[in-house]
């Protein structure tokens, strides 16, 4: 709160006419926007500013308040009203609201700083040109952010508050707009989902193969990927261009494509991978029917499709290692083990962690691979509408588009969206390579 | 004893690589210890053994679109005759070219749209400064992680209400928006490794903020630009469940869900028709990525250095 209102500095000068009368113009922006600037003959931004508020008032005075209101009871009479596009409207008119309550607060403290600066004469009469320059100037950051902002408001705010809300109402097979309304039901959703019987079992269930998935089929194609990038370095080796040709493929290849290919190899009946077992004389593996194997079969996938890309940046970082290091390291009698250990591997280590923890997150919703290659199945008994290699996005998916249980999934989504956020804040936080580059 | 001294002259034999000394190189490799040989040894059974299972795939799926035998369930991996039917197949018997097209076009206006986007903001982002600019880094990079799977009934729901179900613009504005905060943090590691200097100059010269973008940044950026107009061009190459969900027009498939829907679920039937709709559609793309994969990585790399 100190923070906020430090903006009228309570310091030695004590309360000064100045700053009285400054706080005075502040109190009528306030009241309001840009009338402050107005009384002080700043007339451009005056009407600028009232402009705004003038609209934002008959906007909400013809929209928003019902708007609002309709956010509040999603609709009252069936057929007529659309509780998701009540939703929706309601979810636009707060980002709005929140957005012009930015733009009062700022309005508020402009004043006081216009008033500060005029009785000090700092401030000198110009001509509306330059003052528009002027203004314009001060707001170039605003102005460059606003396309990305809308869009990452309209195209990822929007729909995750909307998912977000989805998961506190009724909305289901049963319970589907225009013909019902919804209703708001508080916690229900998650009670349902982490405290009581089939689904509760489903979602523990669930949760603890994406865990074991997460962690496979990020460490594992990193830990090739980063092998093959040492080995790749030994100066002895020959052929290294068509080794990394090689590699590359599958990086470069689009991953449906890869994904569908794999898994029809890896069909039971007559997928190459049994027909190649076959004449080993090993008999046919039931990948994709049978629990364990399909896991297997899944992180086997997930290593072919995903371990280029660690190779290719493990390659390149070491590559960007500073020669004289490592020799300096080898002159002073440093075995390439001994080089590799404390030199190589340290800076490697450094420099891939952030986009590693990205690969993390992304593995945990690495949807497509599940999807295309099992589809989730073996189907699991024990599950409700689950297979037994479904994670939890898949899951999620499955429950929204086959069973139409859309405030499950959205449970699901916003339980989803805060393991990410948490863990990724705190794993950033941590990397050095993410401070340094924020700091600087 | 002896092994101490091999050692050694290991270490010097590093050293000396450094330098490319071409014609000693005969001499020097006939030198190599015997440790050296093992490593290397083992070095190239783990590439070529990680070489083969690559590879495996490919060269399968490329045998298999020539074969004239249609099934999966044949008795040779090796075609006994050759022929180009799949690929004729391909385009008498589905809409494959269409939804080439459609692709294409989703993905040029995904890459024009998303490029506006990220470049002011990622300028803002490097250059500028502005209250809470650490603080927009930070949303950014939450953001990014968040799926687009999370928020498909969002999705549906918005594009009906404005009545952008099966159309291109709707997966466009999705895949323009989605793409802003991962590629915004690339383009600004880009953006910070040009020099300041010039854009002071060229403000003391009194050009304003905008005529710096235009006139020094983006000349300056141009591989980065590139970089982020191909990965909105390839989005609607890699993405099956935002386009499943958004479009039902089986003449507005993208390649990938036509792929799917219409072709993979009769590969039982006629496994070399999908065969060669994924090499038709893989190869332009893996050429491209190809052919770029420096800048790529290079690129990828400024974000996080």
């Amino acid at each position: 709160m100190r923070k906020l209102f430090s903006f009228i500095k309570f310091d030695n000068e004590g309360f000064t006419p100045e700053k009285k009368r400054a706080a005075l113009y502040a109190l009528s922006s306030a009241a309001f926007a840009g009338l402050g600037y107005v009384l002080q003959k700043n007339f451009i931004k005056g009407f600028i500013y009232m402009a705004v508020e003038l609209a934002f008032i008959l906007l909400f005075a013809f929209w928003g308040g019902s708007a609002l209101n309709g956010f509040g009871t999603l609709g009252t009479v069936s057929m007529r009203d659309h509780s998701l596009v009540f939703m929706v409207y309601g979810i636009l008119a707060l980002i709005i609201l929140g957005a012009f309550v930015c733009f009062w607060v700022s309005n508020i403290l402009g004043t006081y700083r216009l008033s500060i600066k005029l009785s000090k004469g700092e401030e000198e009469e110009r001509d509306w040109k330059t003052a528009l320059k002027e203004w314009l100037h001060d707001r170039t950051a605003l102005l460059f952010l606003t396309p990305g902002l809308i869009a990452v408001a309209l195209g990822i705010l929007l729909p995750l508050v909307f998912s977000i809300c989805l998961a506190f109402t009724d909305y289901d097979a049963a319970h589907q707009p225009p013909l019902h309304i919804l209703n708001w039901v508080g916690l229900k959703n998650f009670k349902d989902l982490l405290v009581l019987g089939q689904y509760a079992k489903t979602f523990f269930g669930i949760l603890g193969w994406t865990v074991i998935w997460t962690i496979c089929s990020s460490v594992f194609p990193y830990a090739l990927g980063i092998l093959l990038a040492v080995l790749l370095n030994n100066p002895h080796l020959r052929c290294k261009k068509i080794f990394k040709f090689i590699y590359i493929l599958p990086w470069a290849i689009p991953g449906y494509i890869s994904l569908l290919v794999l898994q029809s190899m890896f069909d039971t009946g007559y997928g190459l991978i049994n027909q190649i077992l076959d004449v080993f004389g090993i008999p046919g593996v039931p990948w994709l029917t049978s629990t364990t194997p399909a896991r297997i079969a899944l992180i086997l996938v997930s290593i072919w499709t995903g371990f280029s890309f660690p190779m290719m940046l493990s390659e390149n970082i070491i590559k960007n290692i500073p020669k004289e290091v490592t020799e300096a390291a080898r002159l002073d009698g440093a075995s390439s083990s001994r080089v590799f250990l404390s030199i190589i591997m340290p800076y490697l280590m450094f420099s891939i962690s952030p986009i590693f923890i990205m690969g993390f997150a992304g593995a945990f919703n690495n949807f497509n691979t599940i999807f295309l290659v099992t589809g989730g199945y073996p189907l699991n008994i024990n599950y409700q509408s689950a297979g037994s290699t479904d994670i939890l996005i898949t899951w999620l998916f499955r429950l929204t588009i086959t069973n139409n249980k859309y405030n499950y999934g959205a449970a699901i989504s916003l339980i989803l969206f805060i393991f990410i956020a948490i863990f990724s804040i705190f794993n950033l936080r941590k990397t050095r390579a993410f401070n340094e580059e924020i700091s600087e | 004893m002896k092994d101490a001294i091999v050692l050694e002259n290991a270490n010097e034999i590093s050293v000396i690589q450094a330098e490319p000394i071409k014609p000693t190189e005969k001499k020097r490799r006939r030198k190599l210890p015997v440790s050296e040989v093992v490593k290397l040894v083992i070095s190239y059974i783990v590439l070529i053994l990680v070489a083969l299972v690559v590879i495996l795939p490919v060269v399968y799926i490329v045998l298999m679109a020539f074969n004239e035998e249609r099934s999966l369930y044949i008795d040779t991996v090796f075609p006994t005759q050759y022929s180009f039917g799949a690929f004729i197949r391909l385009f008498e018997q589905t809409n494959y070219a269409i939804w080439y097209g459609n692709t294409i076009i989703v993905g040029a206006m995904t890459a024009v749209g998303s490029v506006l986007l990220v470049l002011p903001t990622a300028y803002a982002l490097s250059r500028l400064n502005f209250k809470g600019r650490k603080h927009y880094l930070m949303v950014f990079l939450v953001l990014q992680m968040f799926p687009g799977t999370m928020a498909m009934v969002a999705y549906y729901v918005l594009l009906n209400m404005l009545g952008l179900l099966d159309s291109y613009f709707g997966l466009v504005i999705i895949f323009s928006c989605t793409a802003v905060p991962g590629s915004t943090f690339m383009m600004k590691g880009y953006f910070d490794t040009i020099p300041k200097s010039l854009e002071e100059a060229a403000i003391l010269d009194g050009a304003t903020r905008f005529q710096c973008v235009v006139k020094i940044i983006m000349p300056l950026a141009r591989p980065m630009i590139g970089l982020i107009c191909l990965f909105g061009f390839s989005a609607p190459f890699g993405d099956y469940m935002l386009s499943k969900i958004l479009i039902t027009d089986p003449s507005k498939y993208t390649l990938a869900l036509g792929t799917y829907q219409s072709i993979y679920s009769q590969s039982t039937t006629d496994y070399a028709m999908f065969a060669a709709a994924s090499i038709l559609s893989a190869l332009p793309m893996a050429i491209i990525y190809m052919l770029l994969q420096k800048v790529i990585i290079n690129g990828l790399g400024g974000a996080i250095k």
